[in-house]
């Protein structure tokens, strides 16, 4: 271990202790077929034994490219290092030889990636991918091997570690498997830990139980950990300390509370700023309700044997009630499989459902489909992914002026174009661009194609699921602000969908909490925010919001950066 | 489909793999078209004394002649025309007929499932003795030809499309397309239908490749085309019996057929690319 001798804009001089990982002015170009491109220029930082480091940045920063060149995990024939260097526990890594890395990898270097559906393999038990790792590194095998795996599995606490060694991974929930995967990563006790985004797929509450685990591991092992994330929260609660990356460059760095308090480059502070905030004025009285349900109920049946017979039947939602007013936003809340979704379109008509549901005054159960096409117009929806939302074969002016064709609304293609015109200029996109495909926009801007979609049909009622959720922090915040312009300006009716309890906050007037379809809590967004009654709601509340570092007797004590290791 | 911006054809065209998978079958088709002018000879004109000659430039026959003293190049014109009519009119036929299937199969939720169970068992049956049967039944003519080859690839395009419609029937804009009041004929023929028809335009180039085959396979067996007839498969199944002494005869329709159907697998390749927006970027 070789003590810092480089001062990097990370260096501190306050703290002297080991240094696992040092990075100096370290390069990545990749060479594509438009020419070469720097994806990160001149980053440097380092991590000492038992220290948490964040690296933060939105997509295309450089954050996941920077820590996958560590153990040199980048495609050798398309990137090179044009300078810098990465030296781990005083072993240089750039140039190294592959047998070298063979060994850093798995061994001295453990990675957590972003996704526990697809890191693991679906045709191996986790006994064998956990025992993989130590078969290569440590060639343990037979009896101390599954004893070493039964320890791991413990370590990360799997219930019932023993029993679940045979398990696949499509038997256990994403919590379980991102906890193989740690078990995985850390099989090898190595000096790095490398955690890339590694909750970013998780429920809140289980997002939690994950980041408590991996600080826990960290104090328990003395492992350095390299995180890697864009959420500002989970930097706020366990980071020791935290580096900016903006366009392959790191911008500021320091200490969390440091940065966090008094953030010094303009990058940093728009990204603070970017963070959701709580709305300010809050309308308590609606008269004039847009869409009743009443007792709404979808099951998915369960069909079983050679003659499909129903054998049982999914609850998605189980008897939902809720009203939305003229001009008011109600947002619901729930974790993956809380049926949220599901009532959205169920609302909608676009999954079959049973109990009332009145829309302007209309009993959309007993409409014939052709009377319900009528009000189709008159209800909407945003879907989640912009990505998948578009049809990758059709311009934006195709897209958009869909709805008006289907309604019959406007009558030549100049007048259509000119309304579609007006939809980009209303969503703050180019007029000019409506002819292109979707993927020649990014994330944000193909929401906001999805929006004007939408709000060329002039609804009453927008659904909105998850509209915010694929997005990067700063573009989530332009959407939410568009979508708060709109509802101003056209008097709209929103449905807001989301797991994310601090853009709800930002944005409704009575939040919905769900739970396995069923509703668990209701009332007015302050009430609920601010003296939630049902534990369930509480312990969403708990695992969603900030805990100011420094208070480590916050709730459950996640942050624990000057605890002795 | 979306209009194809010229630059992007340009593009496409100047990679030399399209260039030669387009140019050849270009070619073949040219070839068909224009044989009553460019062949020296007419294809069915015997001349005993000038049979089995091989080739030569000097001769006046080209690629030699056969049992008969017929002209194998003009034969060989004349059955470029057969091979692009049979290939042709296989790929329309059932990709039109397979889409159909395919898109119901996929997007209807009752009958869907019943229809692709029955379009799996006819892909049961080997193809060409499912083709055979057909002929045998129907009698050997080239349209008999042409209906029997399409039965029998009915199938590869109806799965193309159904999985391809199983996939997007769940992609958030298709249900968009619901949500926005679209009735399931707008939804099926604008949504699902263009997106399908990368996948089945490289499945049209195979098949043409495997029609062109099957019609060889069936008339060198016997079934396919009357032996008067000028086309590839004709050509050598009467050659056949002059392997040793002839081997010319063989040779250049055998030639012909396996440049033909590798440069369809090129230009299949190649048309895959061209046909998807996304992937236009990287031409």
């Amino acid at each position: 271990m070789s003590r810092r001798l480089h001062r990097g804009p990370c260096f501190d001089p306050d703290r002297a202790t080991v240094t696992t990982l040092e990075v100096k002015d370290l390069s990545v170009r990749f060479d594509t077929e438009a020419g070469p491109l720097d994806a990160v220029r001149g980053v440097s930082f380092s991590i000492d034994k038992g220290e948490l480091l964040a690296l933060v940045g939105e997509s295309g920063s450089g954050k996941s490219v920077t820590a996958l060149s560590i153990p040199q995990l980048l495609p050798l024939a398309r990137v090179s290092h044009p300078g810098g260097s990465i030296r781990l526990g005083g072993t240089e890594m750039i140039g190294a030889p592959e047998s070298v890395l063979r060994g850093v990898r798995g061994g001295k270097v453990g990675i957590i990636f972003q996704e526990p559906m697809t890191s693991l393999n679906p045709l191996h038990t986790i006994e064998r991918q956990i025992g993989e790792t130590l078969r290569l590194h440590q060639g343990m095998s037979g009896k101390a091997l599954r004893e070493r795996v039964v320890e791991l599995l413990e370590l990360v606490q799997l219930d019932n570690a023993r029993e679940r060694m045979g398990a696949y991974p499509h038997q256990l929930s994403g919590g379980q498997r991102q906890r193989v995967m740690i078990a995985i990563a850390v099989a090898n006790e190595p000096e790095l830990l490398i955690a890339d985004e590694p909750t970013t797929a998780l429920d809140v509450t289980i997002q939690a139980e994950i980041l408590k685990l991996v600080r826990d591991l960290r104090a328990r092992l003395g492992m350095a950990v390299l995180l890697i994330t864009h959420d500002l929260t989970i930097v706020r609660r366990i980071a020791d300390r935290v580096c900016v990356m903006n366009q392959g460059e790191i911008v500021e760095a320091g200490e969390t509370s440091r940065l966090f308090a008094d953030p010094q480059h303009a990058y940093t502070k728009h990204l603070l700023a970017s963070e959701p905030k709580e709305r300010t004025e809050t309308k308590e009285d609606w008269s004039e309700p847009v869409m009743q349900a009443e007792d709404v109920v979808v099951h998915f049946p369960i069909r079983k044997g050679l003659l499909r017979r129903q054998v049982g039947a999914v609850k998605a939602v189980n008897g939902v009630s809720l009203e939305v007013h003229r001009g008011q936003t109600v947002g619901i809340v729930g974790e993956s499989g809380s049926g949220k979704s599901t009532l959205g379109l169920a609302l909608l008509q676009l999954r079959q459902s049973r109990g009332r549901v009145v829309f302007l005054g209309n009993r959309l159960n007993d409409l014939q489909s052709r009377q319900l096409h009528g009000l189709r117009r008159k209800m909407q929806i945003v879907f989640q992914d912009p990505y998948s939302s578009l049809s990758p074969r059709m311009t934006v002016r195709q897209i958009i002026s869909e709805g008006l064709e289907i309604h019959n609304i406007g009558s030549s293609g100049a007048d259509r174009r000119e309304r579609v015109a007006q939809m980009l200029r209303e969503v703050r996109l180019d007029p000019a661009m409506m002819d292109r495909y979707p993927h020649e926009f990014s994330g944000g801007q193909r929401q906001r194609i999805s929006i004007a979609r939408v709000m060329a049909l002039k609804p009453d009622f927008v659904v909105l699921d998850e509209p915010t959720s694929a997005l990067d922090l700063s573009v989530q915040a332009q959407i939410v602000e568009l979508l708060l312009d709109l509802q101003a300006r056209h008097g709209l009716s929103y449905l807001f969908i989301s797991h994310d309890l601090r853009v709800v906050r930002g944005l409704c007037d009575h939040v919905i909490v769900m739970r396995k379809g069923e509703v668990v809590e209701q009332g007015p967004a302050k009430a609920i925010f601010e003296r939630s009654e049902h534990p369930y709601t509480q312990a969403l509340m708990t695992a969603s919001f900030e805990i100011v570092p420094g208070q480590s007797d916050g709730v459950d004590g996640l942050r624990s950066g000057s605890e002795p290791y | 489909m979306p209009p194809l911006r010229r630059s992007w054809r340009l593009a496409w065209l100047s990679r030399p793999v399209n260039m030669i998978g387009f140019g050849f079958f270009f070619l073949v088709v040219a070839a068909g078209l224009l044989a009553p002018l460019i062949a020296p000879y007419d294809p069915g004109l015997i001349a005993i004394r000038e049979r089995l000659q091989p080739p030569s430039l000097s001769s006046g026959h080209l690629l030699g002649t056969d049992h008969l003293g017929r002209d194998i190049f003009s034969r060989m014109l004349y059955g470029a025309r057969v091979s692009v009519i049979v290939g042709a009119s296989v790929v329309i036929l059932s990709s039109l007929i397979g889409i159909v299937i395919g898109l119901f199969g996929g997007y209807s939720r009752r009958f869907g499932n019943l229809l692709m169970r029955i379009i799996d068992g006819v892909m049961a049956f080997p193809e060409i003795v499912f083709a055979l049967a057909l002929i045998a039944a129907l009698g050997s003519s080239l349209t008999n030809v042409i209906i029997a080859l399409t039965f029998v690839y009915i199938p590869r395009v109806a799965r193309v499309v159904h999985a391809c419609t199983l996939a997007l029937r769940n992609q958030e804009f298709v249900l968009a397309a619901e949500a926005l009041g679209g009735k399931s004929f707008r939804v099926v023929f604008r949504h699902i239908l263009p997106n399908t028809l990368g996948p089945v335009v490289v499945q049209g180039t195979f098949i043409f490749a495997y029609a062109v085959i099957s019609e060889a396979s069936l008339t060198f067996l016997g079934v396919g085309l009357p032996p008067g007839t000028a086309s590839w498969g004709v050509i050598l199944a009467e050659g056949r019996n002059y392997l040793l002494d002839a081997p010319w005869i063989t040779t250049f329709p055998g030639l012909a057929i396996f440049l033909l159907v590798l440069n369809l697998n090129i230009l299949g390749d190649g048309l895959r690319d061209l046909l998807d927006p996304r992937s236009r970027k990287l031409l």
